[in-house]
C-alpha cells in the first residue's frame, strides 16, 4: 500500500472504515439479534432503499434544494454584512453584538413565527437554513479583514490607494481562506436547519419524510433518511472543499508543499 | 525657491492612541539625486519619519515639502521598502511587482508595465523566478522583489525602512551591491532608515544621526568615499572610523 498517491489514500481509507463500520453494525446486529424496529442493520436499510427509492429521491432533491437556496442566501448576505463589519469599526461595534444575540437563538424557536408568517412549505426551510449557516460566514469575512496585516495596507496605502481599492486589493483576498472555511460550516449546518424546518413544518423533504416514517414504524426508512442526509451532506462538503483548495492554495502552504 | 528636494521643518509626531511623542523638531534637509541614511537608537522615531515622507501619517506640527510642495497624503512619486517584505501570497512575484501600476493611473499600456516589471527583476537576479509565489523564494529573493516593487513606476523618491535587516550578512551585503547599483544608474532620492551602520556608510552620501525619543537630528556626516564604491572599502580605515564615530554618537544619543 505504500505505492498509494496522496489522492489515492483519500479514497482508499475512508472506504476500509467505512466497510468495517458497517459490517461490525450488521454482525453486531445479528448476533444480538437487535429487533429491526430498534435498530435496523445495514442490509435492512439498503432494502429500505430499494423499496423507497422515489420517495428517498424526491424527498432528497427537496431537500437539497432548500439547504442550498438558504445556503447561497447565507453566502450573499454573509458576505455583504461580513465586509461591512470589517470595513468599519463603528459598524462592528454596533451590529456584531446584535448579531451575536440573534446567533444565541435557537433556529428551532424560530421556525413556529416562520410558519406563522410563511405558511407551511419551503420558505420556512430555506429561512431557517439561511438564518443557520449565515452567521460563521459573517464572523470569519470579518475576521479575515480585520486580521489584515497593517504593513500589507501601508504598501498600498503609500502609492495613494482607496479604501476600495485596499478592500479589493488586500482585504478581499486575504479573507478568503476564512470564507472558504466558513462555507465548509455552513453547508452542513444549513443542512440541519432545512431537516430540523421539515420536521416541524412541511410536507416534503427528507425530514418530513422521516417523521411520517417513524408514525408508521418505517424504521428502516428512518435510517434511509438518516444515510441520505448524510450523503447529501458529503457530498456538499467535499465540494467546498475543492473549491476551497482551488482558490486559495496559497494559504495552504504546508500541505501543498509536502 | 531652494534646491532642496525635501525639506522637513521644525516636525513634530505625537500619536494620539498612547500619547507618545515620537519626534520632535526635526529639521533635514536632502537633495535631488542623494542618497541619505538615518540611524539611531532603537525606538527613536525613524520609522514615523519614514512615514511622514511617505504622507502615510501627518506631522502632528511642522511640516514637510518635496518638491516645494508641501505633503498632506500619500506621493505617486514615493517608493517604499519595509523591513518585510511584504509580499501578497496570492499573487505571483511579477504580479506583486505589478502592484504600484494597478493603484497609480499612468499612461502607459500593460504590456510595458510588464516589459519594466521584468526588466528590473532581471537586474535584482529573479529573471527566473518571475512566475513563483513569493513563499517559494527565500528572504533575500523576497526583499529583491520587494525593491523591485518599490521602485517599478520609477518613483523620485525612495524610502527604504530597514529593507536588510532580517537577512543573513552576506545576503546583505549582495543587496548592498543591487541597491548601489540601481541608484547609481538611476539616481532617485533615497532615504535609507536603519540600524546597521556598516550599511548606512557603505551606501549613502549623508548620514544623519537621530537622538532617542522623542527623536531629532543630532549630527550630520557627509560620506566622501567615491561612487561606485566596492565592498573592499568596509575595511578601509577611514570607513572603520567612521562607523566608530556613529557608534559613539548614538550610545552618546542612548544615554
Amino acid at each position: 500500500m505504500k505505492n498509494l498517491s496522496q489522492s489515492q489514500k483519500q479514497i482508499y481509507y475512508p472506504t476500509i472504515y467505512m466497510i468495517i463500520f458497517f459490517l461490525f453494525w450488521e454482525i453486531s446486529c445479528f448476533i444480538f439479534k437487535i429487533p429491526v424496529y430498534f435498530l435496523p442493520s445495514p442490509i435492512d436499510i439498503i432494502d429500505a432503499f430499494s423499496e423507497f427509492s422515489e420517495a428517498i429521491i424526491e424527498n432528497s432533491i427537496q431537500t437539497f434544494y432548500t439547504t442550498f437556496v438558504g445556503f447561497g442566501m447565507a453566502i450573499i448576505f454573509g458576505l455583504m454584512i461580513g465586509i461591512l463589519i470589517g470595513w468599519s469599526n463603528n459598524i462592528y461595534a454596533g451590529l456584531y453584538p446584535i448579531m451575536v444575540g440573534f446567533n444565541s437563538i435557537p433556529k428551532v424557536a424560530v421556525v413556529p413565527i416562520l410558519v406563522l408568517w410563511f405558511g407551511i412549505g419551503d420558505v420556512p426551510a430555506v429561512l431557517t437554513a439561511f438564518l443557520i449557516s449565515f452567521f460563521p460566514i459573517v464572523v470569519n469575512v470579518a475576521t479575515g479583514l480585520a486580521t489584515i496585516e497593517p504593513e500589507l495596507e501601508d504598501v498600498l496605502r503609500a502609492l495613494g490607494a482607496n479604501r476600495y481599492q485596499i478592500m479589493t486589493k488586500v482585504g478581499i483576498p486575504r479573507s478568503l481562506p476564512y470564507f472558504f472555511g466558513s462555507l465548509k460550516i455552513a453547508i452542513t449546518l444549513a443542512f440541519v436547519g432545512s431537516v430540523i424546518s421539515e420536521t416541524v413544518a412541511a410536507n416534503s423533504g427528507i425530514g418530513h419524510m422521516m417523521l411520517t416514517a417513524q408514525s408508521n414504524f418505517e424504521v428502516p426508512l428512518v435510517f434511509a433518511g438518516l444515510v441520505a442526509l448524510a450523503i447529501e451532506g458529503i457530498g456538499m462538503y467535499a465540494i467546498m472543499a475543492l473549491i476551497e483548495k482551488k482558490f486559495t492554495f496559497w494559504a495552504h502552504r504546508s500541505q501543498f508543499g509536502s | 525657491m531652494t534646491n532642496e528636494f525635501i525639506e522637513i521643518n521644525d516636525v513634530s509626531v505625537n500619536y494620539e492612541i498612547n500619547n507618545l511623542l515620537a519626534v520632535s523638531g526635526l529639521d533635514m534637509k536632502i537633495k535631488s539625486g542623494s542618497f541619505s541614511a538615518v540611524v539611531g537608537p532603537s525606538g527613536c522615531g525613524k520609522s514615523t519619519l519614514m512615514k511622514i515622507l511617505s504622507g502615510l501619517i501627518k506631522p502632528t506640527t511642522g511640516n514637510v515639502k518635496i518638491n516645494n510642495f508641501e505633503v498632506t497624503g500619500p506621493q505617486n512619486f514615493v517608493g517604499m521598502a519595509f523591513q518585510n517584505p511584504v509580499m501578497m501570497p496570492w499573487r505571483k512575484t511579477l504580479e506583486n511587482v505589478l502592484i504600484p501600476f494597478e493603484i497609480l493611473k499612468q499612461n502607459k499600456s500593460k504590456k510595458e508595465n510588464i516589459e519594466e516589471a521584468i526588466k528590473l527583476l532581471k537586474i535584482v537576479g529573479l529573471g527566473d523566478f518571475i512566475d513563483s509565489y513569493p513563499w517559494q523564494l527565500s528572504g533575500g529573493m523576497q526583499q529583491r522583489a520587494s525593491l523591485c516593487r518599490a521602485l517599478v513606476h520609477k518613483p523620485k523618491l525612495l524610502v527604504l525602512d530597514e529593507p536588510f535587516a532580517a537577512l543573513d550578512a552576506f545576503t546583505r551585503e549582495e543587496l548592498w551591491c543591487v541597491l548601489r547599483d540601481l541608484w547609481i544608474d538611476h539616481k532617485f532620492t533615497t532615504l535609507l532608515v536603519t540600524h546597521d551602520l556598516r550599511e548606512a556608510a557603505f551606501l549613502a552620501d549623508k548620514i544623519f544621526v537621530m537622538s532617542a525619543r522623542p527623536g531629532k537630528i543630532t549630527n550630520v556626516h557627509n560620506v566622501n568615499f567615491k561612487h561606485k564604491r566596492d565592498l573592499k572599502i568596509t575595511y578601509s580605515e577611514k570607513f572603520v572610523k567612521l562607523t566608530q564615530n556613529l557608534r559613539k554618537e548614538i550610545s552618546n544619543n542612548r544615554s
